[in-house]
């Protein structure tokens, strides 16, 4: 019978130093590390103890705790556990379903003689969330003249904040687009193997680094017409998504939509938002 | 609200005005309510009532458990079973007895209410009761043996241990002891993984078994069995094929190798996938390089690290440009250990790549290197770059290796007027601590952005020369407050001319500030501070870990008492820093203190409910016992 394994010349993370990050982690973050998390975790921190010469995981701890540079370091911690992969038109349904509720939401707009279209990604990562908005939104044709269309990006990760804005991306961001380039051509520019997005599109959306459980992060985004917060709810405890709801309550507009992930659910959790059954998706308007 | 409103409210079809109406009882005294909320019970018509009325009861807890016993003895058999029912959702031990009473009750849904309670509410008193109706009706045994698993404990894992024999009972027993059992109960379990009908019970229960000690089988106990792990990844059971995937991680068998990376992305088996491939070495190798190659691959960056952590840097190499920056800072990373000029080479270019943190991986790895390639392959990023970054990561590496020309090009490129080239010199220079740049270093203390300033001030300590304290020092007896959490970090053993200041700096509300200051008077160990320090006692738990290990530094026996509080603090960090503090304290001290001390630890650990407290304790506890009985 043998001990849980231990590798040599890593810097290991004990029972102790998985827990104090744990509580760390659920702290800053609101996002939960189950048990049997502990390698995973050791290895997608374990580079940044090597880059800053911190010899372990507790210095690591007290460092992030207690040292006043650390801040961004914190907000890097959380880019690097969660699993931030993500791609051009993930959860195909859900796009089309936007794609569908445009004309809905032109309609309404133009009843009130508004011309303002707010749209809203949270937990962009690398932007390809907001950009598939953007394509879908051009593509439809229906904001194109005489319309105020605003697409903000919101993430906590600093690198994939930087990675969005750069808008320069690898097959792997295309994999949910089932081999058919069409649009690639039409959007991007071919730069050796990578694929830069269009000026046109690239600049349509703007980014911001933002801790999404916290209010300050939506400062001067009220009134959205749209919300997506995609595959980031699973992550975290109870408390945390009732903050985040309450914050996307407070931005979103009183006729906007809400789409979380097509695994993830608001019922039970708060009663903040109403599902309704449309265009084939779950979407969340806000409830009284 | 109105009483009447509320419970009105308790049969409203809106499921958050229900649960409003049940936390609003809450506010009222139970009399008020419970004839309703029994009445409520006992209404066969109305059912989104009687529910309501059970969510009531399960919300109001202790608050109602003379009702709930009062309704066991209901003339209505479904009022007993709902009593029965939500009895075991209250912790409380007096519900033993009366639950053990209802095993005898005429209806059997009741009497297996009954027993599904006392499992729920894991009383070892309930043992011997639920032993003895194994005896009665099948349903009753089935139920029992399940309550004997949620229980738990040496005697109800002795009666499971003892009731897998019999043939009718044994799945559920197997059940039970994957809920119970522990070591000892591996080898009862074994023999049935090569019965085809309970191979599936059995596994489930070693692997939960084994991951509840912390421990793993050797790779051979499941060796034999990787053909039926593998068909059971196929299982509808999701428990199951968990069960199998864990095993077969652990199997080390190179049929396991496809499985294992498939999995590589799932976060629900991540860690077993990794630990596995692992613990396979060498013959995962070429088959982690392949799946590495296709650009698709999800988690490709978990597999650079395996890679890394298998010590294959060269075959990381061919991955020094791939598009994942992750991916880049793990071959960055791993190439430090690889000390051939190739390795350089690619090092010099991670160096230059765009992203920070590559770049910063790859300056840890060429501080590894040997110097003979270094000169020869940061002249290219001398002579060609034009990014300051990289610039200055090439001096840095020079110097590391001994460059005196390259220390005095990166201090000259900390008098620069661009403020982001300045800061990244003066932090080159503090990582590499050169004492020529302390002039320098000293006119950037009044550079009017603070960053630099800051920066600066840690390049200086960083240097640690006498020169460089009193700089420090400065900072501290001026509390110039943005300074101080740098300045403090100064402070070394021996300094005890400082002490006084930091006193003054103790009684601080920054709790950055405070913290560095317990921080510093602990590394000065001077018995001293020991009052200074314990006055600072407080509510908040990381002040209270920093004075633990302040006292801890100090190490004098004076510093018992106030960490044996800490032992019986509210935080399990507190109790955990205390622990490792009296480890180190006990270490120098006499026969006397050591039996005394260990008295004090025996009271606290038996009420010590936190695992892993409980276990340091235990290991502090076992080792002085051990030392006292030597002296």
């Amino acid at each position: 019978m043998k001990k849980s394994l231990t590798f040599s010349d890593d810097i290991i993370m004990s029972e102790e130093e998985f827990r104090l990050f744990r509580e760390l982690i659920d702290r800053e973050f609101g996002i939960t590390i189950k048990d049997d998390r502990r390698l995973t975790l050791q290895a997608k921190l374990s580079h940044r103890l090597k880059i800053l010469g911190i010899p372990s995981y507790r210095d690591y701890y007290n460092f992030l705790n207690t040292d006043p540079s650390a801040e961004n370091e914190l907000l890097a911690l959380a880019g690097h556990i969660t699993n931030n992969e993500t791609y051009f038109f993930r959860e195909k349904v859900q796009i089309d379903a936007f794609s569908e509720l445009l004309k809905d939401i032109k309609r309404e707009k133009q009843k009130r003689k508004e011309h303002t279209l707010q749209i809203l990604s949270v937990a962009c990562s690398s932007g390809e969330e907001p950009y598939s908005l953007s394509i879908t939104l051009h593509e439809s044709g229906l904001f194109l003249w005489g319309w105020n269309v605003k697409i903000t990006g919101v993430d906590i990760d600093k690198h994939a904040i930087e990675r969005a804005r750069n808008a320069i991306y690898t097959d792997h961001s295309f994999r949910a687009v089932n081999g058919s380039f069409d649009f690639i051509k039409k959007y991007f520019v071919t730069e050796g193997h990578k694929y830069r997005l269009k000026k046109t599109i690239a600049e349509s959306v703007e980014f911001r680094q933002g801790n999404i459980t916290k209010p300050q992060s939506f400062t001067g985004l009220h009134h959205q017409d749209v919300i997506f917060c995609r595959n980031v709810l699973i992550y975290m405890n109870d408390k945390a998504i009732e903050m985040v709801a309450r914050n996307l309550y407070n931005c979103l507009s009183d006729s906007g939509y809400l789409f979380i992930g097509s695994t993830e659910s608001l019922m039970q959790r708060t009663n903040l938002f109403t599902p309704v059954h449309k265009y084939s998706a779950i979407i969340y308007r806000k409830n009284g | 609200m109105e009483i009447n409103t509320i419970l009105n409210n308790l049969s409203n079809e809106d499921w958050w005005v229900r649960k409003k109406a049940i936390e609003g009882l809450l506010s009222f005294q139970t009399e008020e309510y419970l004839p309703f909320l029994e009445e409520a019970l006992r209404n066969h018509e109305d059912a989104l009532l009687r529910n309501a009325s059970m969510d009531a009861y399960r919300v109001l807890g202790k608050r109602a458990l003379s009702s709930l016993i009062r309704l066991l003895k209901d003339n209505d058999e479904e009022v007993r079973l709902f009593s029965t029912n939500l009895l075991g959702e209250i912790r409380d031990r007096s519900i033993v007895k009366e639950l053990i009473r209802m095993l005898k009750d005429l209806d059997l849904n009741v009497r297996i209410s009954a027993v599904e309670a006392l499992g729920k509410l894991r009383y070892p008193e309930a043992i011997d009761a639920l032993t003895q109706s194994i005896e009665g009706d099948s349903w009753i045994a089935l139920a029992s043996i399940e309550a004997l698993g949620e229980i738990g404990g040496k005697e109800a894992i002795r009666t499971l241990h003892h009731l897998i024999d019999r043939e009718e009972l044994r799945m559920f027993c197997i059940n039970a002891i994957e809920k119970a059992g522990d070591i000892q109960s591996i080898n009862k379990l074994s023999p049935f993984l090569s019965d085809p009908f309970l191979r599936e019970y059995s596994l489930k229960a070693i692997v939960s078994i084994h991951e509840r000690e912390g421990l793993r089988p050797s790779a051979t106990y499941f060796k034999d069995m990787v053909p039926y792990l593998i068909e059971m990844l196929e299982c509808w059971d999701e428990t199951v094929k968990r069960a199998a995937f864990i095993a077969l991680s652990w199997t080390e068998d190179s049929r396991a190798i496809p499985y294992l990376l498939n999995a590589i992305n799932d976060e629900k088996l991540q860690d077993y996938a990794m630990n596995g491939l692992i613990a396979m070495g060498k013959p995962a190798v070429p088959a982690i390089i392949k799946a590495l190659k296709n650009p698709l691959m999800e988690g490709r960056v978990i597999l650079a690290r395996i890679l890394s952590i298998l010590k294959e840097p060269e075959a990381l190499i061919a991955f020094a440009e791939d598009d994942e920056e992750e991916v880049r800072v793990e071959v960055a990373l791993s190439l430090g250990s690889l000390r051939k000029k190739e390795a350089v080479n690619v090092l010099s270019r991670l160096l230059c790549d765009d992203s920070d943190e590559v770049s910063r991986s790859a300056l840890v790895s060429l501080k590894n290197q040997s110097r003979e390639y270094i000169r020869e392959a940061m002249k290219p990023v001398l002579l060609h770059s034009d990014n300051p970054r990289h610039i200055i990561y090439a001096l840095e590496t020079l110097v590391h290796h001994g460059d005196g020309d390259a220390s005095e090009r990166l201090i000259k490129m900390a008098e620069s007027h661009d403020t982001e080239i300045k800061k990244m010199a003066i932090e080159a220079i503090g990582r590499i601590k050169i004492p020529q740049a302390l002039k320098q270093l000293c006119l950037c203390l009044d550079d009017k952005e603070t960053s630099i300033r800051k920066e600066a001030l840690r390049a200086i300590i960083n240097i640690k020369n006498k020169d460089a304290k009193n700089l420090a020092f400065r900072y501290i007896n001026s509390e110039e407050h943005d300074m101080l959490p740098i300045a403090l970090n100064a402070v070394e053993e021996g300094d005890d001319g400082i002490l006084p200041t930091l006193y003054k700096i103790l009684k601080t509300d920054n709790k950055i500030i405070k913290l560095k200051a317990i921080e510093a008077t602990g590394r000065i160990k001077n018995p001293d501070a020991i009052k200074q320090l314990t006055s600072q006692w407080s509510n908040d738990e990381d002040i209270n870990v920093y004075i633990i290990e302040a006292l801890r530094s100090i190490g004098e026996i004076e510093c018992i008492p106030f960490i044996l509080r800490g032992l019986r603090s509210e935080g399990w960090r507190v109790r955990m820093a205390a622990s490792k503090a009296l480890d180190e304290i006990l270490k120098n001290v006499n026969k006397d203190i050591i039996d005394m001390t260990t008295s004090s630890i025996k009271e606290v650990l038996s009420k010590e409910q936190d695992p892993l407290v409980k276990n340091e304790i235990e290991r502090i506890l076992k080792k002085y016992e051990k030392e006292s009985d030597l002296l």
